[in-house]
């Protein structure tokens, strides 16, 4: 932990050959800038493409052998560890078996560091209260002495690092309990935790366990809130797997350096912003039209109904102290935003039918407020405890960035992680979300945890819900479908829609994709003709099938009363109402058996 | 011979001086890296009012600062003229934005006089000495004053 605060050691040792390649390379780079200098001069073009490209090549090798110089193997660590481990089985009598793997792995020093005291740390309280007294492991018939392995390997640009004990292990059940017993998390919620790993990651709940406390089988994972916390810092995932008296598995994931991170590059206004990809969930793009139905106030904040779960939305304008701005889609001009809240999409003219989509469809589109550009973009981020959408005006690229550190004067910004330099020169700063966060919380005062309440009864109230998607076909019918049936939604123009053999078919990724309207299959208004339709795609018996559908095309988590005799018919599982309106429930595969019955026959 | 004038030339101290609307202001010239033209400034949302914002300079990231403002004098209005004075301060560099940039000066080690309690608005610790030409005052500013936060 000390380490992590501490700034990176003064002396790194690198290997000989990686120093005779960069001064190569530095030497490369100096010829690159002769010949861009004499291509300049003479004005030929030819020459200055292929030093174009040859300078493009030696700065990413160069780049890739100076990141090089500050990777270090895990044995430097390992080292460390082994005497560790020794001095602590002696102090507790309990004898361990340490074995290591993947010495060799590489990765950044900094984080190495920063890591360090956390792994530490764990291995303390492995060796503590994790492995049993030899007599216990006698009458458990485990071996005398208690194994415990350290590992790491790479894996899709993290290194993963797996501490693994063959201990008493620790009751998930018992965790829960523990939990709801300290008040820290409500019983309901302890209730809801079905998955294992899910249970076990409750110990990473700040006071779970007192200092000190003793409490037999269970109090081996004391201070492991800080370690989460560090890791975090260095952008890191920690994971635990543990079955009662089997053992334990920890497991680190960490990037394999901080320097360059991938990042999504967002705008507001003029300006652009890095968000992190670590933190980065989805990408969201709201339509204006349905800006009003997607985002709800409770309790004064904004929030997002997304698939059936409550995100807090903050503007990042707002969180940052910046003047909202729009640019106004007729003149093209920016304007200060007068609009105070995000939802409000009225326009003074004209009153909006709060009930129907339908309504949406006939509105006059001259204000501004509905104009494709009035969209809203939302990045949905995430960092430990926190999830919230951002709003801001655009999404850019995703770029990978180099990371470098603000001047003194802007110390006390918050909200900024640091600054990058983009591709254009231009600085742009990178957003430090968990602060962003903060900063918004404190402005909406105790608005979040009305949102906290409001997502845990909307937990309580489905208890036992399921995810469907919602679409029409004509205005009227709202029809539902399994969500976890869909494949994919697709938007396609009626031009891409061919008429082949009798049947309708899609051109798409190479291949025919066969449609069917749902008129076909069931007994329901026919879908009108449209210059757009939305295609819900599916996987019928290991055939990809897509049914036409009309907007809007939503997703919600809903408990459901299914009525099945009322408006029974083939393909049709039953009715239910959903939020006030009658919904007709499909059966998927009935409904392309109905429309395309030779899709079985062939079988 | 050549020694003492030598000797003469070390103990005089080189100013750059810059005028900051019309008020002249000098830095001593041996704490500056270089004068660039002002390149595309990244406003810092929440940063100080006197913060200009943040500019790349060849791969650093520099933060510009309102000289104007840092001194409680008018801000610098954007114009041809303007230039940033990249200053060295420890760790990092500083931009100083001026209104516009004048001659340097020599000034003889006992050609300067002590800051009075203030010049104008500007308090006088902000200055470490002020200089006599001929026909106006030159305030020679405190760098330190200048870049602490």
């Amino acid at each position: 932990m000390e380490t992590a605060s501490q700034p990176t050691e003064a002396s790194v040792s690198i290997n000989v050959s990686l120093l005779n390649s960069l001064m190569n390379l530095a030497g490369e780079l100096v010829l690159c800038r002769n010949q861009l200098l004499q291509a300049i001069n003479s004005d030929d073009r030819r020459l200055l493409e292929t030093t174009g490209q040859h300078i493009d090549l030696v700065t990413s090798e160069i780049q890739e052998q100076i990141m090089r110089t500050r990777m270090q193997s895990m044995g430097c660590l390992f080292d460390k560890l082994s005497p560790l481990v020794g001095e602590l089985a002696g102090k507790t009598g309990k004898p361990v078996e340490l074995s290591f793997a993947g010495e060799k792995v590489e990765m950044d020093k900094t984080i190495m560091d920063a890591m360090e005291a956390s792994l530490t740390q764990l291995i303390r309280n492995t060796i503590k209260y994790g492995i049993e007294a030899p007599e216990i492991r006698r009458k458990r018939n485990k071996p005398e002495k208690g194994a415990l392995e350290i590992s790491a390997r790479h894996e899709a640009g993290h290194v993963v690092i797996d501490i693994v004990d063959d201990g008493i292990g620790i009751d998930p059940d018992a965790l829960v309990r523990r939990a709801v017993d300290k008040g820290l998390i409500a019983e309901q919620q302890g209730l809801e935790i079905a998955n294992e790993t899910e249970k076990a990651g409750l110990v990473f709940l700040p006071d779970l366990f007192d200092e000190g406390e003793e409490t037999g089988d269970c109090c081996r994972f004391s201070g492991l809130d800080t370690v989460k916390t560090d890791l975090e810092k260095v952008g890191g995932v920690i994971d635990v797997n543990t079955h009662p008296d089997r053992g334990t598995q920890v497991r680190i994931k960490l990037p394999l350096t901080l320097s360059i991170i991938p990042s999504q590059i967002v705008r507001l206004g003029e300006e652009r912003f890095a968000v992190p990809q670590v933190n980065l969930n989805e990408l969201l793009r709201i339509p204006a039209d349905q800006v009003k139905h997607m985002i709800e106030t409770v309790g004064g904040a904004e929030v997002i109904r997304l698939r059936g779960e409550l995100l807090p939305v903050i503007d990042l304008a707002g969180a940052l102290g910046i003047e909202r701005s729009f640019v106004h889609p007729e003149d093209g001009q920016r304007y200060p935003e007068r609009r105070l809240s995000i939802a409000d999409r009225r326009s003074k003219n004209h009153s909006i039918p709060e009930t129907s989509y339908e309504g949406m469809e006939q509105r006059e589109n001259t204000d501004r407020r509905r104009h494709p550009d009035s969209a809203l973009n939302i990045a949905v981020v995430s960092t430990g405890k926190i999830k919230y959408g951002l709003v801001v005006d655009a999404m850019n690229d995703s770029e990978e960035i180099v990371v470098k550190s603000l001047g003194k004067h802007l110390k006390g910004c918050r909200g900024f992680a640091g600054a990058t330099i983009m591709g254009d020169g231009k600085v742009a700063l990178i957003l430090d979300v968990a602060s962003i966060g903060e900063m918004a919380a404190l402005r909406t005062g105790n608005k979040t945890e009305a949102v906290v309440e409001d997502k845990a009864t909307h937990l309580e109230k489905n208890a036992g819900s399921q995810s469907y998607l919602f679409f029409s076909n004509s205005q009227k019918e709202r029809l539902a479908v399994p969500l976890d049936t869909v494949a994919r939604i697709e938007k396609v123009d009626a031009d891409a829609i061919e008429t082949v053999g009798g049947s309708r078919v899609l051109t798409y990724r190479g291949g025919s994709l066969p449609l069917i309207s749902l008129e076909d299959a069931i007994c329901i208004d026919p879908l009108p003709e449209k210059d757009h339709y939305q295609v819900i795609c599916f996987n019928v018996d290991g055939r990809e099938v897509g049914l036409l559908a009309a907007p809007p095309v939503d997703a919600a988590d809903v408990a459901v009363d299914l009525d099945t005799r009322t408006l029974k018919q083939s393909g049709v599982m039953g009715s239910a109402v959903l939020m006030d309106q009658t919904t007709l429930i499909l059966d998927v595969q009935q409904v392309v058996k109905n429309a395309r019955p030779e899709f079985f026959h062939e079988e | 011979m050549k020694s003492t004038i030598d000797a003469k030339h070390t103990a005089f101290s080189e100013y750059a001086t810059f005028y900051l609307k019309d008020a002249l202001c000098g830095i001593a010239l041996d704490a500056i890296q270089e004068i660039n033209k002002p390149s595309d400034l990244t406003v810092v949302p929440q940063a100080p009012d006197y913060v200009m914002g943040i500019v790349n300079l060849r791969g650093r990231i520099v933060t510009v600062i309102d000289t104007g403002k840092r001194l409680g004098l008018n801000p610098i209005e954007a114009g041809e003229k303007m230039r940033t004075i990249i200053v060295n301060d420890g760790e990092e560099s500083v931009g100083l934005m001026v209104d516009r940039i004048a001659n340097v000066v020599r000034i003889e080690p006992d050609g300067t006089e002590s800051p009075p309690a203030n010049i104008g608005k500007v308090p006088g610790r902000c200055f470490d000495a002020v200089y006599k030409t001929e026909d106006r005052l030159v305030g020679l500013l405190s760098l330190d004053s200048l870049v602490r936060c």
